[in-house]
């Protein structure tokens, strides 16, 4: 490998472009040049890494170097010759066929402060705007979605001892996730700064796409490992894997169920609802280390007592409720009554469809500074109900909502496990001492609204909320309850956190917009 | 265009500031502020079965409904600071929710609010200069 500088830079640049190009790739001249000529930002430096017949126009000499690739070189090699010229203050790994934005360099300097070590912006991808989530880190495990314009403090990238070899085919994501697990600051541009090629930068490299996929497994295997464990359960080809958190011990899980101990027809068949959400959980939950807190009205008919004992044994607490109507209350009752260190907040409108339900939940509850943990819901005619909140130009609404069953959501997003801004308590996990430091479930909401709530809450305390498509239940909405909202309960959640219902963090489109594009299999 | 980080999605100053004014209210001498300070403690006295008894599950759920009430304040008041500057009427409201915020919080913590604000001054007098 050779290297010629056309003319040396004066003085460092405060962003170096590094391209690699695979040799008999770029016949047709690289694609990228033009839009950086186009940048209204001056202080960069571009770097090319690319075979012999690659070359770059005049008017682009002058901050210009090329790297001149050896036969046979790997895209690893080649992006390490390619750090080892940068002299800029950050770097970003281009391919040779985006086209950006003419703000897009400058918007990126502009946002690298002191703190932040990594940057990124939304892209369109292959024709399909993709606007991305804030910084992610679970999400990330499952799903390289940084892209193809992320900037790294140049510095940090050689303290983590940039690309690593033997991962041919995975080098870009590899360097994501150790260059965010070691970052200070991961900062999210909501703008869209470029289109990146049909094809990855590790196209045209020669790696077989078995390889590839393989190498993707070890880079999240030994992400996991980094992070606090966890199994890579399948790598696929649409890029969004399923990877998924390991529970540590085997703690008491208490499941804190408010009931009127209602019947409702469900399939054709009347049924008590919460002795038939028991029963589920009892008969199909591989998870066994739970006890039952059901706050059960006074009214309800005794029966519904007796069947509750005779389905959950000694692991029943029963909490009798002689007040008026405060969903809120009777699960703050419920939850100071249970024992366990993770209480589950269940409707008992719902039915376990996932053996494996609270494991997924669970382990992301024990995540560092986690908050409410959620699930995936269905209707009773198999149509999402549940995939997360989001919050968009004032509407809390549900992500996913009347979505068919199995859909992969836009991104890829209905099949993996992610940060959300909010996720619903018809059925949500959280460590009970965090449920009580946050007030639990504020009783000025009574019906509606609390779980948006107590999410915010523990947001303002620095808990993250998590979504996990794993669990599985349907939830047979609003069954065994009045679903009208009150004026109040608007005025209560509104005045709280209005300002923070424009836009979810973790979502930011219209949670009601057809997918531009769905991750397919 | 808009930017955002994940050290923290809601860098807002008032998730800290209720930290250091419960902590602030914890330590007060009042009476209906020692019911706040005990808020963890009662957790913590669970007997060994794990469960609380009638009296803690009444005194913490009193004190759940404090904690959701200044949390619910702070948002409030943060949501009509949002509004810069914000009108007549969003003072007066501000004004009457940080009464009320005064209240819970204690005479420690105002006390801690008024160094604040003097330490505040005094810089911005010295920038003045």
């Amino acid at each position: 490998m050779s290297a010629e500088t056309p003319e040396t830079p004066t003085g460092s640049p405060r962003l170096s472009v590094l391209v690699p190009v695979a040799a008999g790739s770029a016949e047709g001249g690289l694609a990228i040049v033009e839009s950086l000529l186009k940048q209204d930002f001056d202080d960069w430096e571009l770097i090319v890494v690319g075979p012999d017949e690659v070359a770059v126009p005049e008017a682009l000499a002058n901050r210009t170097m090329l790297v001149r690739l050896d036969r046979g070189c790997t895209l690893a090699e080649a992006l390490g010759a390619g750090m080892a010229k940068a002299s800029g203050e950050f770097l970003t790994i281009l391919g040779a066929d985006s086209i950006l934005d003419p703000t897009a360099l400058g918007a990126v300097c502009a946002e690298m402060d002191a703190q932040t070590d990594v940057v990124y912006s939304d892209e369109v991808i292959a024709g399909a705007e993709f606007k991305k989530p804030d910084f992610s880190a679970e999400r990330l495990r499952s799903q390289f979605y940084l892209g193809s314009l992320a900037a790294y403090r140049t510095s940090a990238l050689r303290a983590i001892g940039g690309v690593r070899p033997g991962f041919d085919g995975a080098e870009e994501y590899d360097l994501a996730l150790r260059a965010t697990r070691a970052a200070r600051k991961v900062a999210h541009l909501d703008s869209t700064l470029v289109e990146s090629g049909t094809r990855p930068i590790a196209h045209g490299w020669g790696t077989p796409e078995s390889a590839a996929m393989e190498a993707t497994r070890r880079v999240i295997d030994d992400h996991l490992r980094a992070t606090g464990g966890g199994v890579v359960e399948q790598v696929r080809r649409s890029g969004v894997h399923r990877t998924r958190r390991n529970v540590e011990g085997n703690p008491l899980v208490s499941i804190v169920i408010p009931t009127r101990g209602d019947r409702a027809t469900i399939g054709g068949v009347d049924r008590c609802m919460v002795v038939e959400a028991v029963r589920g959980i009892v008969e199909r939950s591989s998870y066994t280390n739970v006890e039952f807190v059901v706050v059960i009205d006074d009214v309800a008919p005794a029966d519904v007592r007796e069947a509750l004992r005779r389905v959950a044994g000694e692991r029943l607490t029963l909490v009798e409720w002689s007040r008026p109507f405060n969903f809120s209350e009777k699960v703050n009752l419920g939850v100071l009554r249970s024992r366990g260190d993770y209480v589950v907040l269940l409707n008992d409108d719902v039915d376990v469809i996932s053996e494996s339900w609270i494991e997924p939940m669970l382990a992301l509850a024990q995540r560092p500074r986690a908050g409410l943990v959620g699930a995936m819901l269905y209707f009773e005619d198999d149509t999402i109900q549940h995939a997360g909140h989001a919050y968009y130009r004032l509407d809390v609404t549900h992500i996913g909502l009347n979505s068919e069953r199995g859909a992969a959501g836009p991104w890829g997003a209905f099949l993996l496990e992610r940060e959300v801004a909010g996720v619903t308590c018809a059925c949500a996990l959280v460590r009970r001492d965090v449920f009580i430091e946050a007030g639990g479930l504020s009783t000025l909401l009574p019906g509606n609204f609390n779980d948006v709530d107590l999410c915010m809450k523990l947001a303002t305390l620095g808990y993250q909320s998590y979504w996990t498509p794993f669990a599985e239940l349907y939830h047979f909405e609003s069954k065994s309850r009045d679903s009208r909202v009150a004026r109040s309960e608007i005025d209560v959640a509104w005045g709280r956190w209005e300002s923070h219902f424009w836009r979810s963090p973790f979502w930011p489109t219209d949670p009601h917009e057809r997918f531009a594009r769905e991750a397919s299999e | 265009m808009r930017c955002a980080t994940w050290c923290n999605p809601h860098p807002d100053r008032w998730s800290r500031s209720l930290r250091d004014s419960l902590d602030g209210a914890r330590a007060g001498d009042r009476a209906g502020l020692r019911a706040l300070g005990t808020l963890r403690g009662v957790a913590r006295e669970r007997g060994t079965d794990g469960s609380l008894t009638e009296r803690e599950i009444q005194l913490e759920l009193r004190q759940m409904a404090l904690v959701d009430r200044v949390l619910g304040l702070e948002a409030e008041v943060a949501r009509l600071r949002a509004n810069v500057p914000p009108g007549l009427s969003a003072r007066d409201e501000i004004e009457r929710l940080q009464a009320e915020l005064r209240s819970i919080y204690g005479p420690r913590t105002r006390a801690i609010g008024a160094t604040v604000v003097r330490v505040l001054r005094a810089r911005r007098a010295a920038r003045a200069k």
